[in-house]
């Protein structure tokens, strides 16, 4: 039996890099008295080399060293380790450049001189935010891979151009607004924007407006009873942290102006009744399409897209992403072969190739799709081509072609032999599924109301008796 | 406030209350660091702003140690000699004038005024 005490977990290290001997040794005393001994170099040369060893959480980094601009050491340190958290230490007439090194990643900065408590509450909150970081990206975060460590190893143009400006964004407080195509990658995006804000720490939460009736919606955004006590809803449970709202212009109406009056006022309007406690948090949306043609048709109000369309950002298509897609594939590979305990290590140059030339409408959904398909049915060490799904070429550009009149008389000979009822559920089913499940856009599409098909699928789900 | 005489008074002045507070924390150690440090600024900023004119090093040598000056000058509430060394700074890209010597030697003379006023405080043990 083993009777060993687990250690507990390990402290992220923190470096402190200050050339003047005295000031090092008075932030090192003061850091040490709260239990945070950092590891000290005193030259730009002798940071890089401890940033290395140590690996730290923390940076304290004054931004003029004898030998190395600090912003050059800064720009090394975070594309060595860009979670790490870097606290520029600048006198007081050098703010402009303590301001351009959190443009440039830094996490915050420090006005000499340095107060104790200060010091002390800027190196923990950097501490804790780093620690969550952390915690989030190694779990699984609802999903059963994190696919933000392929976002930011990306090389492609867009693709690099987006983690620049999720990193300059996530330090703001405005609301964003995630466009891109299905299975592109906005929730991961999101989840980015989160952990790499000062709120990396406090919840994430998400809502899929597509996914929710009107009724169910209404719980799940604000509670489920009314004058109980709101603590239930995500707008709430996100308090402190990042709502994700997903496909807004679902949201009935009535619900965008209950949203609206709580993010402008924290006020609930269903009770008049301010919440209990202050309202605070990051908005965060996310659509295939752009809202503004939501508000033209009239299901987004003008004011709630004027509230959360902010800052937008555009995540590529995977078709868009250049050679990023084969790195992509041989990090999936691995990674669903871990989850699936078989031993595939790469993919040939035959499948890399193949993979590379597809059109992908699913985007990443659609690539992690293939490929767990090709793991879970086969050994490896090496994905083939003869492991890709038949017909995948095929398949890929069917979805992207435009349908033409053979289409029409194919679907006449799919309704052959079906009642009129079957029909009908055929249609509104097959419209929810190119809507990603969303039912107010499938009801646009057929032109009908949204509780019709609400009341269908009530009526499909009852077996028949 | 602790006066040094010889020089400009802004220059020799420093937060006792805020140094005690600094020295109270180790019993020592930080203190002789300090004298050390400023001894090192004088020294360095003798150097190189008492070069004749055209021998002055160039302007980013001086400025390092007048940044790390200041950086010292901050943390002792020494704000006089920090808004002196900073206007010192802001001159430095400018061609050297009459007055730049003598600049240097009065910072360097409040760093000596300052490690005096230091040396003179008593030190609590840790």
């Amino acid at each position: 039996m083993n009777n060993a005490v687990p250690a507990p977990p390990k402290r992220p290290a923190v470096l402190l890099v200050e050339d003047t001997p005295s000031l090092q040794m008075l932030y090192r005393m003061v850091l040490t008295k709260v239990g945070c001994p950092p590891v000290c170099a005193a030259s730009g040369a002798e940071a890089l080399s401890k940033f290395e060893k140590h690996r730290p959480g923390v940076v304290l980094l004054d931004l003029m060293l004898p030998d190395m601009d600090g912003m050059t050491l800064l720009h090394q340190m975070l594309t060595l380790a860009p979670r790490t958290r870097i606290v520029v230490i600048t006198a007081n007439a050098s703010i402009d450049k303590a301001i351009e090194a959190t443009r440039k990643g830094a996490h915050d900065f420090l006005v000499k001189p340095l107060g104790d408590q200060r010091l002390v509450s800027t190196v923990t909150n950097a501490l804790n935010v780093f620690t969550a970081q952390n915690r989030t990206s190694t779990a699984p975060q609802g999903s059963l891979l994190d696919l933000s460590p392929y976002f930011r190893h990306a090389k492609s143009e867009p693709m690099q151009r987006l983690c620049s400006q999720i990193a300059a964004v996530a330090r703001s407080m405005a609301p964003v607004f995630i466009l891109g195509e299905q299975g592109s990658g906005k929730k991961t995006v999101a989840r980015m924007v989160h952990a790499e804000s000062p709120r990396a720490a406090r919840p994430f939460v998400t809502v899929n407006c597509a996914l929710h009736d009107p009724p169910s919606l209404e719980a799940e955004l604000f509670g489920r009873a009314k004058h109980v006590g709101p603590e239930q809803g995500a707008i709430f449970a996100a308090n402190g942290g990042t709502l994700l709202i997903e496909n807004p212009q679902d949201m009935p109406l009535h619900l965008q102006t209950w949203l609206l009056s709580i993010l402008q006022n924290g006020i609930d309007s269903r009770s008049d009744a301010p919440p209990p406690e202050p309202i605070d948090l990051r908005l965060v949306c996310s659509a295939r399409t752009h809202p503004g043609d939501a508000v033209r048709t009239g299901t987004l109000s003008a004011d709630l897209y004027y509230h959360m369309f902010v800052i937008p950002l555009q995540v590529p298509a995977l078709r868009d992403r250049g050679d990023d897609i084969i790195p992509f594939a041989r990090n999936l590979v691995t990674l669903i072969s871990r989850q699936e305990g078989k031993r595939f290590t790469g993919i040939s140059a035959a499948a890399a190739a193949h993979l590379a030339q597809l059109p992908w409408p699913g985007n990443l959904r659609e690539l992690i799709n293939v490929l767990r398909h090709a793991v879970v049915l086969h050994d490896g060490p090496e994905l083939t081509q003869q492991m890709l799904p038949e017909g995948l070429v095929a398949a890929a550009t069917d979805a992207t072609r435009i349908p033409s009149d053979t289409s029409a008389l194919t679907l006449e000979d799919a309704m052959a032999g079906l009642s009129m009822a079957e029909i009908e559920e055929r249609a509104v089913r097959a419209a929810i599924a190119r809507h990603d499940g969303s039912i107010p856009r499938a009801a646009r599409e057929l032109d009908i109301a949204p509780s019709t098909i609400y009341r269908k699928r009530d009526v499909w789900s009852k077996p028949a008796t | 406030m602790y006066f040094v005489t010889s020089i400009a008074m802004p220059l020799r002045q420093f937060d006792t209350q805020l140094v005690d507070d600094l020295l109270a924390l180790d019993g020592g150690e930080l203190r002789d660091q300090l004298l050390a440090d400023l001894s090192r600024c004088a020294a360095q900023i003798r150097e190189n702003g008492g070069s004749p004119r055209q021998d002055m090093p160039p302007p980013e040598q001086i400025r390092r140690d007048l940044h790390e000056l200041r950086g010292i000058a901050l943390t002792i509430g020494a704000t006089g000699l920090s808004e002196y060394c900073l206007e010192t700074e802001d001159r430095l890209f400018h061609p050297p004038d009459a007055t730049s010597r003598l600049r240097y030697a009065t910072i360097a003379a409040a760093c000596d005024a300052l490690a005096e006023g230091i040396l003179a405080r008593r030190v609590d043990p840790a």
